[in-house]
């Protein structure tokens, strides 16, 4: 019968004289070091016959034993993957061009079992920068991976369904994960899901985004403008939609991992349209409530200022053309959301919050 | 049938000829006859179109009655269970061919007779709203005042939850008031604004926010409720920031002299740092009772983690409490009894190793709860 096995006889080229690039923390980050010290110790057998720490209950522990050989094999792929990584390391500090950087330094990283115990155990979203760091280039890659596999679709089948793009933009390329809550009106701590039905009461103040970017950006110089738009106003001199502005804000600045863009991270002069609550009329219908980020244009030269200077006013709120507005800017839309809102008994009580008129009232049937 | 009468005065006995005539018989079971295809048709259904290009259609009415879908239903265009193709919007009748469907032909309705289809894939689509508004103000009330049933079954059980909440906030408002003057000493003001405050801060807390943003989350809800109320009754801004001052004012107040322990209890403040300096304290206090004998070891340690709640994190407490306070033992020498007597414990359990049942009498100095 054929048998297959992996020899183990063949001497690794005299692995001591390599450097363990891997474990050297020095000069590395340390989010790309396992935080416990028990998992530590298990992953390198810091003692023979250590129990795996991820197995909760002690009998289960003594039960388990490892597959037969998988310590060996398991040493000799992480000294053959820390000498290779160290060759990408080599041809990382060689170029010049930051993406090919990026490129190499993921090579370089990406089959660390530490960087990737660290990702697939902890929270990527709220992520905490000593162990999931969205500066390394190995985390971007992972969590524009783990966005792609599942939260990228979901906000695109989301935005085509609902026809949000083309109601309000002709397409997206999404390229920044954007994530949405409402921490101040109802202090619930919720990441909305795209295309959700929200209440008038937990909308009734503004939202918090997360904006996360995975590409290479200039990060120092890098400013963002964030839209609300509802393209389902309706229009009754042509029987129609005009689409409304309900938040603006604009030369916002981000980083990787610091990129919750709540009232602390702007101030007056960065907020071009006030939040108007969404205030759906009765038999309105559903209207959709689209956030749209974009990626400011960078001047030539570092000298320039890259600040957008957007008359306030020559925008019209009430019948606003995020097209035109997009194509004078020049701004680049990178990321998208939306939530939906209907009528519902508490509007009354927003309009009043808010000093506005009482809504109209439409037929139940459509004529 | 024979009519004897009739015979007899043709001279012709029936008795005598009743044998000569041929009488036809016809059984109920003889098959018909006839060919494979016949009387099979049917009347004509009056398939086809209905409403021909460029014709005004409005809603429901039929476009194409159609056997199978020979041609698929378009924009603002609806289909029947037997494939009836039919209005969904007043317009004019387009037959179309869409790029992204390449083998299949399409009836839709135009919005309005410039309009042509299909859409474009980039524009924005063209909707048309369709309600009126009810100007008549008591026909406007009514409608407004409508709900749906199962709204309307809903609502006594949410408006008894709602109270139920409220009057859960007011009692715990007046909890802390009553610490804020009674415990703390507190010299404040508005009781109302930092007892709204602290609620928020609370359920912020609650709800999973680290303390930084629950305290800003619960600051800027107040900000903007007052911003709200100045607009609402134009107050001048001199009143605005001296209102929005008084918050900060409250808010830095009790940020400095208050804190919430994990059981989200108000208390005294606890800085940082001392809350660092009582953990290391009590870790070596607890690390003096290696081994719990009587009694009163237990106790002790009861009575350190008395006011644990203050310094340590929920997370933290649990993992202190498992470690100290376990509620069996391990097996040591001392807590083992080598023969099975009277007050001894016994269980059986199976040995991994050795591949069978093993019997163990534990003494009751073994066990937390019988100490």
């Amino acid at each position: 019968m054929l048998q297959r096995s992996i020899h183990t006889t063949r001497v690794l080229k005299n692995s001591d004289a390599t450097i363990h690039i891997w474990s050297d923390f020095t000069k590395r980050p340390s989010s790309l070091s396992i935080q416990s010290p028990k998992v530590k110790d298990y992953l390198f057998q810091k003692r023979p016959s250590l129990d795996p720490p991820s197995i909760r209950r002690r009998s289960n522990r003594i039960k388990y034993s490892s597959p037969e050989h998988i310590d060996e094999i398991f040493k000799m792929s992480y000294d053959f993957l820390e000498q290779r990584s160290n060759k990408f390391y080599e041809l990382a500090n060689k170029t010049s061009n930051p993406l090919k950087k990026d490129v190499l330094l993921t090579k370089a990283e990406i089959n660390n079992p530490e960087v990737q115990y660290n990702f697939q155990f902890n929270g990527k979203l709220d992520n905490i920068k000593s162990i999931i760091d969205y500066d390394v280039p190995v985390y971007r890659h992972l969590g524009k991976q783990h966005w792609e596999s599942y939260g990228q679709m979901l906000l695109m089948q989301r935005l085509e369904t609902l026809a949000a793009i083309p109601d309000t933009l002709p397409t997206l390329v999404p390229r920044a994960e954007v994530n949405v809550k409402f921490p101040f009106s109802t202090g619930v701590n919720k990441w909305i899901e795209p295309g959700e039905f929200l209440s008038s009461s937990v909308t009734s103040m503004c939202p918090a985004f997360k904006v996360q970017e995975y590409d290479y950006v200039d990060v120092e110089r890098q400013l963002y403008t964030i839209l609300i738009v509802n393209p389902d106003v309706p229009d009754l001199n042509k029987d129609s939609f005009k689409t409304a502005l309900c938040y603006g804000l604009v030369n916002v600045k981000l980083s990787y991992n610091d990129n919750l863009v709540d009232p602390r991270k702007f101030n007056s002069s960065n907020i071009v349209a006030d939040y108007l609550p969404p205030v759906p009329e009765k038999n309105a219908g559903k209207q959709r409530f689209v956030i749209w980020v974009f990626r400011q244009p960078l001047a030539a030269d570092n000298q320039n200022s890259n600040l957008l200077e957007i008359d306030k006013e020559q925008i019209n709120r009430d019948d606003f053309d995020v097209r035109r507005f997009t194509k004078k800017y020049s701004l680049d839309p990178v990321g998208a959301h939306l939530w939906r809102s209907e009528w519902d008994a508490n509007v009354a009580v927003v309009r009043e919050k808010y000093g506005l008129p009482s809504g109209r009232v439409f037929s139940r049937v459509r004529r | 049938m024979w009519n004897f009468a009739l015979l007899d005065t043709c001279g012709i006995s029936y008795q005598k000829n009743v044998s000569g005539i041929f009488i036809q018989v016809r059984n109920a079971t003889k098959r018909a006859a006839g060919s494979r295809t016949s009387m099979k048709d049917s009347a004509g259904r009056r398939l086809g179109p209905k409403r021909y290009e460029g014709q005004d259609v409005s809603t429901g009415e039929i476009i194409m009655r159609q056997r199978g879908t020979k041609f698929y239903p378009g924009e603002n265009v609806g289909i029947g269970k037997d494939h009836t193709i039919f209005a969904l919007e007043p317009g004019v009748v387009r037959y179309y061919l869409d790029p992204f469907h390449p083998k299949r032909k399409f009836i839709g309705v135009a919005l309005s007779r410039d309009l042509k289809l299909p859409s474009p894939h980039f524009e924005p689509t063209s909707r048309r709203f369709g309600h009126f508004e009810l100007t008549n103000r008591r026909a406007a009330s009514k409608e407004e005042k409508s709900i749906s049933r199962s709204d309307y079954l809903a609502k006594p059980d949410i408006i008894k939850r709602l109270e139920g909440r409220e009057f859960k906030r007011r009692e715990l408002q007046k909890k802390l008031s009553k610490v804020l003057l009674e415990e703390l000493k507190l010299d404040i003001k508005d009781m109302d604004l930092a007892t709204s405050y602290l609620t928020r801060v609370r359920a912020s807390l609650k709800n999973g926010f680290p303390f930084e943003d629950a305290k800003f989350n619960s600051k800027y809800y107040l900000k903007t409720e007052e911003r709200l109320k100045a607009k609402r009754e134009n107050w001048t801004n001199e009143k605005l920031t001296e209102s929005l001052s008084e918050i900060e004012k409250c808010s830095d107040l009790l940020d400095s002299s208050t804190s919430f322990n994990n059981k989200l209890e108000l208390g005294k403040y606890v800085s940082e740092q001392e809350k660092q300096a009582l953990k290391m304290k009590l870790i070596e206090d607890l690390e003096k009772y290696q081994r719990l004998e009587t009694k009163k070891d237990r106790d002790a340690i009861k009575a350190l983690f008395k006011d644990a709640c203050d310094v340590l994190t929920l997370s933290e407490e649990v993992h202190l409490r498992r470690k100290y306070l376990k509620p069996v033992f391990p097996e040591t020498d001392s807590t083992i009894d080598s023969k099975i007597g009277k007050k001894s414990i016994v269980f059986r359990r199976f040995d991994y190793i050795k591949n069978k049942v093993q019997v163990v009498a534990r003494s009751k100095q073994a066990f937390l709860s019988k100490l």
